[in-house]
């Protein structure tokens, strides 16, 4: 037993062209580890690989302490998954897949389901493809949190979702914290979600981890500045991490400690944590 | 445990992805058309003749079927009975039986349908008020003096190699090493069934050679029978062992992948 519901060392592995390279992350217990990144900058293939769902040619990856390989059973009894699609047959209606799913889980709580999916304002007497985009992802969340996973791994579980149904999912994971022990790794596109509940953020791209840091911490280190177009010079522009022209001149994200702040016409800014993605982002 | 068993098979069973919506290229459909072509000339120039029957198809046809549905299912996008908390033994072990429980429903439904097919045709045939023509049915009862129980063993021999061999071939992640297997193990097996079948015995009745009558008077076929079953049990354990290193040690779990 450790304070860390997934441990990720030293990780490598491909798929394709693609590879993930030299991935360090932790998650503790008791937090929310928000997980950001540009399109194909590898959080899908990162969340298949520790799920061993893709393999991986070194590294070591531990849930709880225990590794996944050889422990297959204990460990995915201890987690609760949510993909970036949907991966139960459509042609079936949600009380026959609970049916089918119930049998392996020994903590599967069949109130708790007909409780979000009420919640939800699921039909469980319609097929899954009668529903929405956005009803076949909350039924994904649906079915993830039913056997009282300790670590919930969500793969943009919000993307498809409005506004209304997002913000009962980010009550909802609010609420499952709510248990010490209980740990979530968020992949999400819609950082304002993160800012609201994460308490670290970790950004990949190109299959590498640029930062995983807490939140507070992240945006405390950067700011955004905004420099007046007859201002900007080329040492201002090295010093910048990405940059865009805008009408008034250009915008970009510089470190706090940036000596710069007291020149006349470079204002700065408490960033959001679109801002870094984009810029940290563009910078590559 | 039995209640568990039989989730994970509707489990697998409801994991075999649907047929994707994006119409397959012409290159695809052609390479498609051209196996089962294939597959159905080597059938007929082996089994072709006057009992041509599901005794013989039926072996070949479901275990293939089956095993394009594994392959189907081990290579989708979405693996649901991944997500489980079962082991990777047990997973294996599943699909094997898996393979069983298809082509046992395959063969259930191509019972019914024939069924159907015959019954249909018989009671049309009955309300035209058709008389004479043949009434005996596709074997005729010349044919069934001949004991066929040895050449129906032989049967049952070839479709679980098929099953195992076949299965163990779906779980090699590699398209162009499993594409490469599936080719060499079907040239292999219709090779020798070839070979099997030119050095069959003539039947007096018809003066031709009836795979499945031929051998049953063969009189080196209790040989083969019996080096056919050793066989049969031998790729048996081989493709579990190969399975067990390709999916479940740890050690080469890199190969499947």
């Amino acid at each position: 037993m450790t304070n860390n519901s997934l441990d990720i060392r030293n990780l490598n592995g491909n798929i394709g062209d693609f590879s993930l390279s030299d991935i360090n992350l932790t998650v503790e217990k008791g937090t929310i580890m928000g997980f950001i990144g540009k399109n194909g900058s590898g959080k899908t293939t990162l969340i298949k690989t520790i799920l061993n769902m893709i393999p991986k040619s070194s590294g070591e990856v531990s849930f709880d302490g225990i590794t996944m390989f050889g422990n297959e059973e204990t460990v995915k009894t201890k987690i609760g998954v949510v993909f970036d699609s949907l991966i139960y047959p459509l042609n079936l209606k949600p009380t026959k897949i609970k049916n089918m799913i119930s049998p392996f889980y020994k903590t599967f709580d069949n109130n708790r389901f007909d409780e979000l999916m009420s919640r939800f304002e699921l039909d469980p007497r319609k097929k899954l493809s009668a529903y929405s985009k956005g009803m076949q992802m909350k039924f994904g969340i649906v079915m993830a949190l039913c056997h009282n996973p300790e670590l919930i791994i969500l793969d943009e579980p919000t993307s498809g979702l409005d506004p209304i149904a997002r913000a009962d999912v980010i009550d909802l994971l609010l609420e499952l914290m709510q248990d010490e022990k209980r740990s979530i790794l968020f992949s999400t596109h819609i950082t304002s979600d993160l800012e609201k509940i994460a308490d670290y953020i970790t950004m990949i791209d190109n299959g590498k981890i640029i930062f995983s840091k807490g939140k507070d911490e992240i945006l405390d280190m950067y700011l955004l500045a905004h420099i007046d177009r007859d201002v900007m010079t080329n040492v201002i522009k090295s010093e910048l991490i990405g940059m865009k022209e805008t009408t008034f001149g250009y915008e970009g994200l510089c470190v706090k400690n940036l000596r710069l702040q007291n020149v006349s016409g470079f204002k700065t800014t408490r960033p959001t944590i679109e801002d870094i993605m984009i810029y940290r982002g563009a910078k590559r | 445990m039995l209640k568990k068993l039989i989730a994970y098979q509707k489990l697998l069973l409801n994991s075999i992805p649907p047929f994707d919506t994006i119409p397959p290229s012409i290159f695809t459909v052609f390479l498609y058309c051209f196996a089962f072509a294939m597959v159905i000339f080597i059938n007929l120039s082996i089994f072709w003749g006057n009992t041509i029957s599901s005794n013989t198809l039926l072996p070949f046809t479901l275990p293939i079927i089956s095993v394009w549905m594994i392959n189907r299912l081990l290579h989708g996008n979405h693996k649901l009975f991944e997500t489980v908390p079962v082991s990777r033994i047990y997973t294996m072990l599943n699909v094997f039986l898996l393979s069983v429980v298809i082509t046992f429903i395959l063969y259930i439904l191509a019972c019914i349908s024939g069924m159907v097919l015959i019954y249909t045709v018989f009671i049309i045939l009955y309300l035209m008020g058709a008389k004479g023509g043949n009434q005996s049915p596709p074997e005729s009862a010349a044919y069934q003096i001949i004991d066929t129980t040895k050449g129906n063993m032989l049967m049952l021999c070839i479709l679980v190699i098929i099953l195992f061999a076949g299965v163990a071939i779906t779980f090699i992640k590699s398209k162009k090493l499993r594409l490469s297997s599936f080719i060499g193990f079907t040239a292999i097996g219709y090779g020798l069934l070839l070979f099997l079948k030119l050095n069959m015995p003539l039947l007096p009745i018809s003066d031709k050679v009836e795979f499945l009558e031929s051998f049953s008077v063969m009189p080196q076929g209790n040989t083969i029978l019996i080096s056919v079953a050793i066989t049969t049990v031998i790729i048996s354990v081989t493709s579990i062992f190969m399975v067990y290193n390709l999916y479940v040690s740890k050690s080469n779990v890199r190969k499947y992948h």
